[in-house]
């Protein structure tokens, strides 16, 4: 996929409203968690608020972002109306940081 | 004529990042899921938690452990078969050793015998007193042997002895052997508690030998009781065996000694009758094993002796 087109800069004041759902703490979950901060911490630090809703004790906050699998990852920024979605334990966060960097 | 709500796009209109988003997202779900990376999926009324990779890994973890688990144990069968083998080729060597040593001590004996016979009836009144004596060892220590090697024989043959296979009446048995028992010995105190209707499958001569056996040794160790009470009864049947068992009020035995009780030649208790060569309990021994049962005994010294035997019941009882 072309990334030059798409590419719209990420302002650097841009805050990230990150969603992680998880299930308890199944390994996946466990993992998506810490590879997400680490990322976070690395790209854009202090720019970042992680809200973790975990599915087996809230499964309707689930239901009402129809969320399908743990874990999810639900990215919004505060100047943009749509939402991206990454899904996974994160342990390959090329995705992730692509998004984080603007570039999806 | 079109609805009010509908609206008609032209592709150069499709949010062609949206839609690129979207498709992105749907590749990340599936690589997701390709690679185990899910831990639940959620639906409209329940959470599935799913532990594909972790599921898998510890199946193989226990198949590697129960193939390892295998492996020794077909190994400590191997050994325990071969070892089985040599045992009752070792044991097969003996026996016929002991057969041969047994049938080849008949003839000299039988000449020992004979010529005691001869030295008792000619010759006696010409030896002296102490020359007598020793004509009399000779002739008590000569029939001992001859009992020993009669008795030797006697185990030998049951070993090999073919077993039946019909249904044997205890009851009936035990009944025959204790009216000979009291016929014998009609001024002793003795009574015969018998339990009616046991049967047993097997051989019919075996067990009567079996039963004659268990009654004799009951009778003898309780000679000192008045009234002496033998007893023949058994337990429930339970999977096609039942416990049957010969229990009397004699002088019992040292629990400690239980196991030697059966083992050939040997007395508990020696001060009592001498005649006999202590085999009967080896021979009720070997003729339970033939049938594929256990026997045990369970007493106290002066508590009497109930001895058990596991034999196989018939398969309409």
């Amino acid at each position: 996929m072309s990334t030059s087109e798409t590419n719209v800069p990420v302002d650097s004041a841009t805050h990230f409203q990150l969603r992680l759902f998880v299930a308890g703490d199944e390994v996946n979950s466990v993992q998506a968690r810490r590879n997400l901060r680490k990322v976070c911490d690395e790209l854009i630090p202090g720019r970042y608020t992680i809200e973790e809703i975990d599915v087996l004790r809230d499964p309707s906050a689930a239901l009402k972002e129809r969320i399908l699998v743990t874990p999810s990852l639900i990215i919004k920024t505060d100047d943009s109306d749509s939402r991206l979605l990454v899904f996974g334990n994160l342990n390959d966060t090329t995705r992730l940081k692509d998004i984080l960097n603007g570039k999806r | 004529m079109a609805n009010d709500d509908t609206h008609t796009v032209s592709y150069e209109q499709l949010p062609l990042r949206e839609l690129m988003s979207r498709l992105a997202e749907r590749d990340d779900l599936v690589e997701a899921l390709r690679k185990h990376e899910v831990d639940a999926v959620v639906g409209d009324k329940s959470i599935a938690v799913v532990r594909l990779l972790e599921v898998e890994r510890e199946l193989q973890a226990r198949t590697v452990e129960l193939q390892n688990q295998n492996e020794e144990l077909r190994k400590t069968r191997e050994t325990l078969e071969r070892q089985a083998g040599e045992l009752e080729r070792v044991n097969t060597e003996l026996e016929a050793f002991t057969y041969s040593i047994s049938h080849d001590l008949r003839n000299p004996l039988n000449h020992i015998l004979l010529f005691v016979e001869l030295l008792k009836s000619k010759s006696l009144p010409k030896l002296d007193e102490r020359e007598q004596q020793y004509v009399g060892h000779l002739d008590t220590a000569s029939k001992r042997l001859q009992q020993l090697l009669a008795s030797t024989l006697k185990l030998f043959r049951i070993s090999k002895a073919s077993v039946g296979d019909s249904r044997v009446d205890l009851s009936e048995l035990a009944r025959r052997i204790s009216e000979e028992m009291t016929a014998a010995d009609p001024q002793r105190a003795r009574r015969f508690e018998i339990a009616p209707g046991l049967a047993a499958r097997g051989d019919e001569y075996l067990l009567q030998q079996l039963l004659q056996n268990l009654l004799a040794n009951a009778d003898k160790y309780s000679a000192d009781s008045s009234p002496a009470i033998i007893e023949v009864g058994a337990e429930e049947p339970r999977d096609g065996y039942r416990v049957f068992y010969v229990r009397d009020n004699g002088i019992g035995f040292d629990p400690q000694k239980a196991e030697e009780l059966f083992v050939p030649f040997v007395r508990l208790n020696q001060k009592k009758n001498a005649d006999g060569t202590g085999i009967g309990l080896s021979v009720v021994q070997r003729i339970v094993h033939r049938h594929h049962g256990e026997v045990w005994a369970e007493g106290r010294p002066e508590e009497g002796a109930t001895f058990y035997f596991r034999l196989p019941v018939p398969s309409d009882d």
